[in-house]
């Protein structure tokens, strides 16, 4: 995914990949946070048929 | 004279490791690098993640390293993924069953085939037993056995000794370990990608 987008659903643990410089082992840490995942998309769009279809219908109102 | 000679041979030995002899690495790693990861693919969202607690021994002969053996334990708590919920799931008796069976084990009895990959690198299939929720089974996987000689002390400052890193990946079946066995086939994959990366530490 370009710029960063992902594909998944929501996260809760942030997660650090790293590689140990001793041994050359690969590694994570994981810290609270959030990252959205499509999810937060689907109520975007969501959103926005509502507004949508509310301005139509309101819009068809004004009109009629 | 001769026991200058003597002397000096002692210390040649000593610095190509000849007397070194088999070692007790523990690997409770202090500095958590040590992980089980694994990777689950499946067609909704693939599930990856690691644990961390790692603990056991293995006894580790340089010049006998087809000889290694010892446990390496998994605390099943530790496993962690990105998603809480998915978390509490995993932890839960239909998955890993945390309460009852709180860790996984790998007992290795010997490594066959070994082949030198470097300046204390063999390369071989490790032969032993893994045992998860309870189901044991046999366990044979190509591993890397990394001997740092003196680099302790580049983990644990102040300290003199060696440490081992054993290396490897394994693919198992959750049905073969009663991970949720039949269930959720069409969401969650059967297959688990494990990859091992362990340090164990060796005072001398």
């Amino acid at each position: 995914m370009l710029g960063g987008a992902r594909a998944g659903f929501t996260d809760t643990s942030i997660v650090h990949p790293y590689i140990d410089e001793i041994t050359g082992i690969e590694s994570k840490k994981y810290e609270d946070g959030l990252v959205p995942g499509i999810e937060f998309l689907a109520v975007g769009f969501l959103g926005f048929a509502v507004m949508f279809g509310t301005a139509a219908f309101l819009e068809n109102k004004r009109q009629s | 004279m001769i026991k200058r000679i003597l002397g000096t041979i002692t210390g040649i030995l000593l610095a190509f490791n000849v007397f070194a002899g088999s070692a007790t690495f523990d690997f409770t790693d202090p500095s958590g690098v040590s992980n089980l990861s694994f990777d689950m693919t499946a067609p909704v969202e693939s599930i990856s993640g690691s644990a961390d607690g790692i603990s056991g021994s293995i006894d580790f002969d340089p010049a006998k390293p087809e000889a290694t053996n010892g446990t390496i334990s998994v605390a099943t708590s530790s496993l962690m993924v990105p998603k809480g919920k998915m978390r509490d799931h995993i932890m839960g008796s239909m998955w890993m069953d945390a309460k009852k069976y709180p860790e996984m084990t790998f007992k290795l009895s010997g490594v066959s085939g070994l082949k030198a990959a470097g300046d204390g690198v063999f390369k071989g299939q490790a032969n032993g037993t893994m045992t998860v929720k309870g189901v044991a089974k046999e366990l044979n996987t190509e591993v890397t056995i990394k001997h740092l000689v003196g680099k302790l002390g580049a983990k644990l400052p102040g300290k003199k000794g060696d440490l081992l890193v054993v290396s490897g990946t394994l693919i198992v079946n959750r049905d073969a370990f009663n991970i949720n066995a039949g269930q959720k086939l069409d969401k969650v994959a059967n297959d688990i990608h494990i990859g091992l990366n362990f340090i164990g530490y060796s005072e001398n």
